[in-house]
């Protein structure tokens, strides 16, 4: 009859060999097996946010909402309105670059301003700088990702009244244009603006 | 300016079309139509209080100006300013464009611009018929009563 002693060393025996051969099989074919999944390059973040602005918004607007006016004078009316189809489409590729330009704002890795760059009327009291905005956009990316929908969503209502041709709903959704921007402006550039209060 | 750039300016009308918008407006005495704090165009701690007659208006987003003439008492006339709202927001409160009509005398209360010329910003217009709207009707204007 075998000791105890003995039949402990047997069941050891037993044991290990199976479990070093298995360990070893293992780490060999972790070390043999390739990575098949490539690394895919996907474009980045280049421009600011206030590059975002100052490159595609606010000239889009700023043309959007100076394309359709009534200018009284002694002389009478003069209205100013798209005149050709070519015009209709030129506004419509604005309202376009709006619309996605709201995507752009809220890509992540997207900074507020490059490092050494100051954002407009930084010199007024109650304006925030970059550091500030960024921290305000990261505490609740949730709400600033809605106010940029609320600017797509009027860059659309804007191709919407452009494709109808129709001028009093292309002046309304640019006074919503106008409401969208001031909105998020309000909220993240100047919440601090000083108005009057007496 | 890069070779690739003023190549995509060329072929982009559109892109054309808002710059010569957008410098246009930055060039004029008025403000840019760009967004800016009131505070960053606008005094409120200097009220104005004018009454004139109207020169001239022009509706479009997104803040309409009207401008007209206020002879002070020593007959000098100056050609005043003052930015209202939206075309659509100052119909919504009655407003229309056969309201203000050049020649007609009309009272102003606001704020002056900070640009140092003869320029403000409309809270309280009153007709010639002694009709009152709040004109001002950007997010960042001051309230009807602070102009009162």
């Amino acid at each position: 009859m075998q000791s105890r002693i003995t039949k402990r060393r047997v069941k050891k025996s037993t044991l290990r060999t199976p479990l070093l051969v298995f360990i070893s099989v293992a780490l060999l074919t972790a070390c043999g097996t390739k990575n098949t999944t490539p690394v895919v390059e996907t474009p980045q973040p280049v421009a600011s946010i206030q590059e975002i602005m100052q490159v595609i918004v606010d000239p889009s607007a700023d043309a959007l909402w100076e394309s359709v006016s009534s200018t009284v004078t002694s002389a009478g009316i003069e209205d100013k309105q798209p005149a050709s189809e070519a015009e209709w489409l030129e506004l419509r590729h604005l309202a376009i670059g709006i619309a996605e330009a709201a995507n752009l704002l809220i890509a992540d890795g997207r900074v507020v301003a490059h490092a050494g760059h100051t954002l407009e009327d930084a010199h007024v009291a109650g304006i925030l700088v970059p550091a500030e905005i960024e921290q305000k956009i990261a505490t609740d990316r949730p709400a600033f990702a809605q106010k940029a929908l609320a600017l797509q969503q009027a860059a659309q209502n804007i191709i919407a009244a452009i494709d109808a041709r129709n001028i009093e709903q292309f002046l309304a959704a640019g006074g919503q244009l106008d409401h969208a921007c001031e909105s998020c402006h309000k909220q993240y550039w100047y919440p601090n603006d000083k108005v009057p209060t007496n | 300016m890069s070779k690739s750039f003023s190549t995509a300016l060329k072929q982009s009308p559109a892109y054309l079309l808002a710059l010569v918008a957008g410098f246009s407006l930055v060039t004029a005495a008025i403000p840019a139509a760009a967004h800016h704090a009131f505070s960053a165009e606008f005094d409120a701690d200097k009220p104005l209080d004018l009454e004139g007659v109207v020169t001239k208006v022009k509706w479009v987003n997104p803040h309409s100006w009207l401008y007209f003439d206020v002879t002070a008492k020593d007959g000098t006339v100056t050609n005043w300013g003052v930015e209202f709202g939206s075309p659509n927001q100052l119909a919504e409160k009655g407003l229309k464009k056969t309201d203000v009509a050049v020649g007609s005398k009309v009272h102003i209360k606001g704020y002056l611009a900070k640009n140092g010329g003869p320029y403000g910003y409309s809270v309280i217009t009153t007709l010639s018929d002694g009709r009152k709207f709040q004109t001002g009707g950007a997010q960042d204007s001051p309230t009807a009563a602070s102009a009162q």
